[in-house]
């Protein structure tokens, strides 16, 4: 069932070539439970490869990291994108347990690691699953938006 | 009004979102004078989409104000306008130790 929500939604994202132009997105990996593309900062001109993670879709949110687009490796938290408004956190995850790791993080509803995160444990990823905009492309279109507002 | 004048009030737009566009293909013709929000609530109501009051419309860097009319967003004639949710904030208790 996971793969099949995932592989429709994605399918709607793949087959529409004026989202992909508009919002400057480059799919590179597409195969469940991995959806990963690149984006075109629009003031910067910077480029950051972004990897969600689907597994166990739509039950639990994505995971998110981003990617060095040569190596495929994951980037380091200094890589991360800032801004003023909290989303991104180079370092600091804390999973429900409260132990420190030094693990980068995007904080916002949508992403399983808001959701497990030590201070969200509360704010359930069920209050958002069945809204609008939170489906796999809501949720992508979210995190690039906000990604177009950091000082990346 | 002549049919040439009436051609030269309208416009035509195409609405972008992950959801699918509207039109399906192709433009729909609007009145210049057409307010956005009266586009994209018929895009909303195509594409089956709810609660997309906070949805933000973009042409290419510049957020578009729905409460304008077509003309007065400076839409050109045949644009593809992103409509997408919006992301207020972020969270500052992640930083909270």
């Amino acid at each position: 069932m996971s793969k099949q929500l995932f592989e429709e939604e994605v399918g709607k994202i793949l087959r529409n070539a004026d989202l992909l132009v508009e919002r400057g997105w480059l799919v590179l990996v597409a195969i469940y439970p991995e959806f990963a593309l690149a984006v075109k900062h629009r003031k910067t001109g910077r480029i950051r490869v972004f990897r969600f993670i689907f597994d166990d879709w739509n039950d639990l949110p994505p995971k998110l990291s981003f990617l060095d687009g040569e190596t495929l490796l994951e980037l380091p938290g200094a890589m991360w994108p800032t801004n003023a408004l909290s989303h991104w956190h180079q370092s600091g995850w804390q999973p429900a347990n409260g132990a420190s790791t030094g693990q980068p993080f995007m904080c916002m509803a949508g992403i399983r690691e808001y959701h497990t995160h030590q201070s969200h444990i509360s704010d359930s990823w069920e209050n958002y699953k069945k809204q609008s905009g939170f489906d796999l492309g809501g949720i992508v279109s979210r995190v690039t938006e906000v990604f177009q507002k950091s000082d990346v | 009004m002549s049919e040439h004048d009436q051609h030269e009030h309208k416009i035509e737009v195409k609405i972008v979102t992950t959801a699918g566009n509207f039109p399906e293909t192709g433009f729909k013709e609007f009145s210049r004078q057409e307010k956005l929000e009266t586009v994209l609530k018929e895009a909303a109501e195509h594409l089956k989409l709810h609660n997309t009051e906070n949805w933000i419309a973009r042409l290419g860097d510049r957020q578009l104000n729905p409460a304008l009319s077509l003309e007065a967003n400076q839409i050109p004639d045949k644009s593809k306008i992103s409509w997408a949710p919006s992301e207020p904030g972020g969270g500052e208790l992640c930083t909270r130790k």
